[in-house]
């Protein structure tokens, strides 16, 4: 021992090359073989168990073809951090009536990954929110929007996300059968719900709502707005 | 007394290793931070001019700022001062300034040093067609533009040259042909909503001022 201790002290830069290989080794195996932390941010508690499906990499497959008839690796009902091993991950949560399935992919590697489940509600719970709210919607459009229900009309337009974002068509107050003979614009216009009062966000109301003009509107809702057609 | 010594010196090469990966961890924080900002690279003909960033002086070469809009400013005695504004990206990006000489001296200086205008072309065409990859990465829309058919165009202007922002312009004399303008962008396989759309001459009934205005 001895002699080695002293073979060490007259090479130190031997000393100096095997700490840093021994480092690099050190790192490249936790590169190839390690876990790696998911941190599961759970907002929606009541939207059913998060399932996490460990899947191969392919960019261009979606995310329901990389789970098909596959079963979770884990499932998970509440905010935790889960160690897993590094690869990819589609992770979906909203697994419950009340909710739409939302799929997120994720791919461990050598930073932890946080994701947040905040999946919106299904088409059928949000129809059922929107005849209650309806009302309370279209009087704060006429409050600030001149000429609805003499010159325009409002479609019956959509609830979007957990119910506080909602859509519509403002369009002329013709007859269907003027409408199909005169082609008339399409305006569009989005409502939030905000401490119980819903308020206009888009003004005015134009024919294509833009993400570059209201950076804080979710994109889904105002894309979804655009392609609502006069009904 | 021997032991002592033995330990102290084993403690001493513990020391050196324990050095040597604070080192190589702290070096790879370093290099991580330094990746955050994005760089640009200045040449300048003639290259002693006086260069500045957002008024703040710089050198020619490589220089780190934070992405975004930027002005940098070139002046050197007897050469016109040039001015650009830019919008800085993750990429690098390349800036040149060849001043044009104005005195007798910067034009005497400008003939017997052609080639380093001729490398400043070169460097710019390169910059330019960089830029033009940042922009139509940016916006994929302006590739088909501009479209016009019997009832409507589409076309794009830029809106702000500073933050390289544009807006889409359809002009079309009735409803159909901006709804039809408006589902080509669709056909194409693009979103209006990632962009600003405007239709040029149109009122909007539903916007108070426009209406006051008429």
């Amino acid at each position: 021992m001895n002699n080695i201790l002293q073979s060490l002290r007259s090479h130190p830069i031997r000393v100096v090359l095997a700490a840093l290989i021994a480092i690099g080794l050190f790192f490249g195996y936790q590169q190839l073989t390690g876990y790696q932390k998911l941190i599961v941010d759970i907002k929606a508690t009541d939207s059913g168990p998060v399932k996490i499906y460990r899947v191969k990499d392919d960019p261009k497959a979606s995310p329901e073809a990389l789970i098909e008839q596959k079963n979770p690796t884990k499932e998970v009902s509440k905010s935790s951090t889960e160690k897993l091993r590094k690869g990819h991950y589609v992770i979906v949560g909203g697994n419950s009536p009340d909710f739409r399935a939302e799929y997120s992919r994720v791919s461990l590697g050598k930073d932890p990954v946080t994701v947040v489940i905040d999946p919106p509600f299904s088409d059928e719970k949000l129809a059922a929110i929107l005849q209650a709210e309806q009302p309370a919607i279209h009087a704060a459009i006429k409050q600030v929007v001149p000429g609805i229900d003499t010159k325009f009309l409002l479609g019956p337009g959509r609830l979007y996300e957990k119910g506080y974002w909602y859509g519509t068509v403002i369009y002329p107050n013709l007859t269907v059968e003027q409408r199909r003979l005169q082609y008339t614009d399409t305006y569009r216009v989005v409502v939030r719900k905000v401490n119980n009062q819903w308020q206009v966000v888009t003004l005015p109301p134009d024919m294509s709502l833009s993400s570059v003009v209201y950076p804080n509107i979710p994109h889904a809702v105002l894309s979804d707005t655009n392609s609502q057609r006069q009904p | 007394m021997d032991n002592i010594a033995y330990y102290i010196r084993r403690l001493w090469w513990v020391g050196v290793l324990l050095a040597v990966m604070l080192i190589v961890v702290v070096l790879a924080v370093l290099l991580s931070r330094r990746n955050a900002a994005a760089n640009i690279e200045i040449t300048l003909v003639p290259d002693n001019a006086k260069v500045s960033i957002d008024g703040q002086p710089s050198k020619s070469g490589k220089s780190r700022v934070s992405p975004g809009p930027h002005n940098i400013k070139a002046a050197s005695e007897g050469f016109q001062t040039l001015a650009q504004d830019i919008n800085v990206t993750d990429n690098l990006q390349q800036v040149v300034f060849a001043l044009t000489p104005i005195s007798d001296e910067a034009k005497k200086w400008a003939r017997e040093h052609q080639e380093d205008y001729a490398r400043a072309e070169e460097l710019g065409g390169q910059a330019a067609a960089q830029q033009n990859k940042d922009f139509a990465a940016r916006y994929p829309l302006v590739d088909k533009l501009p479209y016009a058919t019997g009832f409507y165009e589409i076309n794009y202007s830029i809106e702000d040259r500073r933050k390289n922002t544009i807006y889409i312009r359809i002009d079309s004399t009735s409803p159909m042909g901006r709804q039809v303008a408006l589902q080509q962008i669709r056909d194409w396989g693009y979103d209006p909503t990632d962009y600003k759309i405007i239709f040029p001459g149109l009122i909007n009934p539903l916007d108070p001022a426009e209406v006051q205005g008429e």
